[in-house]
């Protein structure tokens, strides 16, 4: 347990590093959104004292320095371009994210899982292709597409769905009403996640499935009928769960960054185009923490998901053997 | 059981076949395609009649033209990137899996930060140094998407290495590098084709997805691409996605498909070696 | 000013269950119960209106907004001296018709009666002083540099300010007093850095009521405003970035407006649609190619002579706009201005630029059919363009194939929008140099004497936006010995055209085209709309009450 907690301590350590260098690696410079409009307009020495100001002109070690002592102290100061505390601004977009990514991933790896070991399941009487090949077919659109697509059919054509944002922005509603407004808002987005997602816990799921179904005491059960069933269907889950697992559990890192296409065609208030604007903006410290804590969640998954691994298979350790 | 596997073998080279085609079509482009695609050559945003059977896009270049060869672009992308994705996971994964212990936790190291790198800010970084052109653009997505292959081939290579059969065949000496080539990547094989259909799908379609981003390129003539301008110029709201987005979808999808087939082709095989044994 | 009810459609959700199976029946019946309905109509105006703005533009004062979109709102929010009316012109707006402006150096107004801060503090000469002190002082904003070229300012009385210039500007209504939004000095008063102020408290039409960072905004008219109460009394503005969403939620009646334009290929169907009307108006900012005056080949004047006939820039910006774009000249301004030079249209003339490039002695070719030059290096050069600029990059493919034609070969390179400044305009500091070859640029600026000069200048020091690295004697004489002598428009107007002659004959720089901006309104939620030329329709005229 030990040594694994210092597997795991290192990575991090390298990630910390790592999100201060990379976004000053990239090319570009975030004068711009400092200087705010006609940034051409500055003399030099004004530029020069613009990033001054926010000790960019520094030597990187010193700044690199200030930035682990902001980053254990809490005190991660504001954006440069949204001139908010970071904090509030990751705040008021987690909970969106969260709710839309997270619902899609669970939704994603459930439909996948099972439509993946249905479809094995049904391999024998050849009832698993139309399955397969739909699968193939949705994952093969580009999620822009999907989702405008979605948008072009039921937010404008039909009119069941509304076309933009988390919830009414000006609805006063409360209660019930006010679940029910977010769900209407969520559905479309959601469905696009999902559609865009499917296809790697589907293949996952039937593959894993299909091994099992072939190894000879699953077989052996099947034969025996009816009391085999529960066996193969324990069997089964149990290992098909292994590597959607393990696929899940990555997964959990793109949670905060993964839908940006998404959040951004339905006007989704989420951490996903907060991390874009960032990017683009150069805004070296909305970056750095954005970045971290989808760094950090995903290593936290890796971490626990080698946890129950080894719960669940002692093989599975990281380093063993 | 006679029946099934007819139908796998038919099922693969369906897939074969198809794939075969759309090369034979991305390989003869110069021959077949009646205009230039880079040339305008007609007036924009004709709808599909005499002399363009798709019509022309939004600066009056031939459809129909761009698809043929784009498809060449395409396909280079698209298997190109799946290649390095897949080479550096599965043997990524299946080194850490077959060898554990200091291997493994090096590898896992390496994927977990691989796994954890943001992907916009690596994808500008990584494309302000690559060379613009197929090449880049497949070592760019290669480098950003092996990590999560090599994590699940760990895991099953893990499995796979636990089967007694395996065992056996290790204890009458036969050599590491045998095994996980002769065994352990058949076992995996339609795991990884099924990757694969993945990874090359998103390979074509990586220009218009990143271009969506600000990040692509679209400067080469590709199915992707033209999906991007297609949506750039909303031709979904004016009517024109029958003739621009459809046909490049269709293609992509006939590749994706064609794959999913010659994947449920080798599913048969991997049960017939397992049957056989 | 008739004014129509608007009520949303409600629609029926019958045969849903066929289509779709009774799940997402269910969901959805219950789900569009509860469809909203914000906005009614009642006697005094329009009662709410939604309009997009394409992007989250902070806290919208005068030093928090970050694009061209933020410019727009604030103004809306925040009143300046004069305005530009809808056919660019520079009128008095808080000001009284009768002020003076001696030798474009002493400017004196006389504020109007009435006049308010949306927190009740009525707008003095004192405010006006401040508002014009205060920037000069930010080290964050290019305002810094207009209120610099003033050396005084003087409060009369309550009503009178007194403005005098260092140098006499003859731009400086438009620069300055256009531009300039007025502050309440209570609440920059003793703050050090203006983007740290969250609160937005302006004079103008409309008050910021409600931010939500990444949402939206939530603006409410000002009841006492100087010209009569604004035509709509609410505008909910939500943050929308994607251009398709934009358009279905306009198509859908969602949307009254955006800030944002619709490509031209969207017109017929927009004009298709019931109760949008399509407003074209004069777009004053240029598509460009910047030349890099500095590298060889660029440096010969005769090389960028050879691209000007080269490339088919009427040819482009036919099939790039349509009809909707006035395409570039060689003077670099807009050719219906009443300064703009007759006779600098670009003629495209592949034979002519075969010929001067034979002339510099271009004449071998490799085996691509690309010219050599003396070292026997290619001609092949690259241009860089902003990646997910579908115009941009389309016209980058359309020089591509015309530039073959004269044997010359061009790269094109997309690359994310920080990446390519970093090559074209590091540090936004012309005078760190630069390290492309072509590059697809625009600016958005007027079109007027300090943008010719700040574009073409030598002097860094005004030519803050000259990243073609161009230098020219001529130009750089032309406006040494005659810039201070201007007094009068008719001056101003006769060293234009005389610069424009410079630049048609060096060409520092391509200019393709300036694109029409092509809003779409909905007409039947609110007809008051107004487009001006270079105007948004999310102006302060089209929410003024005649």
């Amino acid at each position: 347990m030990r040594k694994r907690l210092v597997h795991y301590l290192i990575i991090l350590a390298v990630i910390v590093v790592m999100n201060f260098f990379l976004p000053r690696m990239m090319p570009g410079s975030p004068l711009k959104s400092l200087a705010g409009e006609n940034p051409g307009d500055l003399t030099a020495a004004e530029k020069m004292g613009i990033l001054e100001a926010y000790h960019l002109n520094d030597p990187l070690p010193v700044q690199f320095v200030s930035y682990l002592k902001d980053l254990f102290t809490f005190r991660w100061g504001d954006s440069y371009v949204k001139r908010q505390p970071i904090a509030s601004l990751i705040a008021s977009r987690a909970g969106w994210t969260l709710l839309l990514a997270g619902s899609g991933m669970v939704l994603s790896a459930v439909i996948g899982t099972g439509l993946g070991a249905w479809s094995a399941f049904g391999r024998k009487k050849k009832r698993d292709m139309p399955v397969l090949l739909t699968t193939t077919v949705i994952s093969s659109m580009p999620p822009f597409w999907i989702a405008v697509l979605l948008l072009a059919v039921f937010g404008v054509r039909l009119k069941w769905f509304p076309i933009y944002g988390a919830y009414s922005m000006w609805g006063a509603y409360t209660g019930i009403a006010k679940i029910l407004d977010t769900c209407r808002h969520l559905f479309l987005p959601l469905v696009t996640l999902v559609l865009a997602s499917l296809m790697s816990f589907f293949t996952t799921s039937r593959y894993a499935t299909l091994k099992i179904l072939e190894e000879d005491y699953v077989k052996m059960a099947r034969l025996r009928g009816i009391s085999g069933k529960r066996v193969v269907f324990c069997y089964v889950i149990r290992n098909t769960l292994i590597p959607v697992f393990t696929l899940f559990m990555m997964d959990i890192g793109y949670l905060l960054s993964g839908s940006v296409v998404i959040e951004t065609v339905f006007s989704y208030p989420g951490l996903g185009t907060l991390m874009r604007e960032a990017v683009m903006a150069r805004d070296y410290p909305l970056m750095q923490y954005t970045f971290l804590l989808s760094s950090v969640l995903t290593v936290a998954a890796l971490f626990l998901a080698d946890v129950l691994y080894s719960r669940l298979d002692p093989r599975m350790e990281v380093g063993r053997g | 059981m006679g029946d099934r596997r007819t139908t796998g073998r038919l099922m693969g080279r369906i897939g074969l076949a198809l794939t075969a085609l759309t090369v034979f079509f991305a390989l003869l482009a110069p021959v077949l395609a009646p205009y230039d695609p880079w040339t305008s050559v007609a007036e924009a945003y004709l709808p599909p009649g005499a002399g363009h059977i798709l019509g022309t896009n939004d600066i009056g270049q031939d459809i129909f033209s761009e698809l043929l060869y784009g498809a060449g672009t395409s396909l280079a992308t698209g298997f190109l990137s799946a290649a390095v994705s897949l080479t550096i996971g599965v043997s990524a994964g299946m080194l850490a899996g077959w060898y554990g212990g200091r291997v493994d936790r090096f590898v896992t190291k390496v994927t977990a930060f691989f796994l954890t790198v943001p992907f916009i800010p690596a994808v500008i970084l990584l494309s302000a140094f690559a060379r613009p052109g197929v090449v880049g653009m497949a070592l760019i997505l290669g480098a950003m998407s092996w990590a999560g292959t090599a994590r699940v081939v760990r895991t099953q290579t893990l499995a796979v290495r636990e089967k007694d059969y395996i065992q056996t065949v290790k204890a009458m000496g036969a050599s590491d590098f045998y095994l996980l080539r002769r065994h352990v990547v058949k076992e995996l094989l339609p795991w990884i084709l099924y990757q694969g259909v993945l990874r090359v799908k998103s390979g074509i379609l990586s220009e218009s997805s990143l271009s969506f981003l600000g990040l692509g390129s679209t400067v080469q003539k590709s199915w992707g691409s033209m999906i991007y301008y297609a949506q750039a110029k909303n031709a979904l709201l004016t009517g024109a996605w029958v003739w621009w987005i459809v046909p490049p979808g269709l293609c992509i999808v006939l590749v994706s498909c064609a794959l999913m087939l010659i994947s449920y082709g080798a599913e048969e095989w991997m049960d017939k070696r397992l049957v056989r044994r | 000013m008739k004014r129509k009810p608007v009520k949303r459609k409600r629609e029926g959700s019958g045969g849903i269950r066929r289509i779709t199976g009774l799940f997402l029946a269910t969901a959805v019946l219950l789900l569009s119960a509860c469809s909203q309905n914000p906005t009614e109509s009642g006697d005094e105006g329009l009662s709410a209106l939604t309009i997009a703005i394409t992007s989250d533009e902070n806290t919208l004062s005068p030093f928090t907004y970050v694009s061209g979109t933020g410019l727009t709102v604030n103004r809306l929010i925040y009143d300046t001296l004069f305005t530009v009316d809808l056919e660019n012109r520079v009128i008095p707006w808080m000001v009284e018709e009768d002020y003076t402006a001696e030798d474009s150096r002493i400017f004196t107004f006389t504020l109007r009666d009435g006049l308010r801060f949306h927190d009740g503090d009525p707008v003095t000469a004192e405010d006006v002083k401040f508002s014009y002190e205060y920037p000069a002082k930010q080290n964050v904003s290019g305002q810094r540099k207009i209120c610099n070229q003033i050396e005084k300012i003087e409060a009369l009385d309550e009503k009178t300010v007194r403005f005098t210039l260092k140098e006499t500007n003859v731009n400086f209504m438009r620069d300055g007093f256009a531009y300039i939004r007025i502050l309440n000095d209570a609440t920059f008063e003793g703050r050090e850095d203006g983007r740290a102020v969250t609160e937005t408290v302006g004079s103008g039409m409309y008050r910021l009521a409600e931010y939500k960072t990444g949402e939206y905004y939530r603006l409410e008219a000002a009841e006492d405003y100087f010209r009569g109460t604004p035509g709509v009394k609410s505008i909910y503005m939500p943050i929308l970035s994607d251009s398709t969403a934009i358009q279905q939620a306009l198509l859908a009646g969602e949307l009254a407006a955006s800030t944002g334009s619709v490509g031209a290929e969207m017109q017929e169907t927009f004009e298709a649609a019931d109760d949008l009307t399509v407003f074209s108006n004069a777009g004053y900012t240029p598509l460009i190619v910047n030349i890099n005056n500095d590298r060889y080949p660029f440096d010969r004047k005769e090389f960028r002579q050879a691209l000007g006939y080269a490339v088919d820039v009427n040819g482009i910006c036919e099939i790039l706009f349509g009809g909707y774009a006035l395409p570039g000249t060689k003077g670099a301004v807009r050719s219906d201005l009443s300064y703009a030079m007759e006779g600098l249209a670009y003629e495209y003339s592949p034979e002519k630029a075969v010929e001067i490039l034979e002339g510099l002695g271009y004449t071998e070719k490799n085996g691509d059919g690309v010219r050599l030059d003396e070292d026997g290096k290619p001609l092949r050069f690259t241009i860089l363009t902003y990646s997910g600029n579908a115009i941009r990059s389309r016209a980058c493919e359309l020089m591509k194939e015309q530039l073959k034609k004269a044997g010359i070969e061009l790269d094109i390179r997309s690359l994310d929008m920080d990446t390519a400044d970093a090559y074209i305009w590091p540090d936004f500091e012309v005078a760190n140099g630069r390290d492309y070859d072509l590059s697809i640029w625009g600016w958005s600026t007027a079109n007027s004497l300090t943008y010719l000069i700040s574009l073409c200048s030598s002097d860094f020091e005004i030519g803050t936006y000259n990243v073609c690295g161009y230098a020219s004697e001529a130009f750089d004489g032309l406006v040494e010995e005659r810039l201070s002598s201007v007094r009068t428009e008719a001056d101003m107007e006769e060293l234009l055209r005389e610069l424009q002659a410079v630049i048609a004959e060096e060409v520092p720089l391509l200019t393709i085209a300036y694109p029409d901006t092509l809003q779409v309104c909905n007409t039947a939620m609110y007809d008051g709309w107004k487009a001006g030329k270079g105007a948004n329709v999310v102006n302060i005229f089209s929410f003024l009450r005649e």
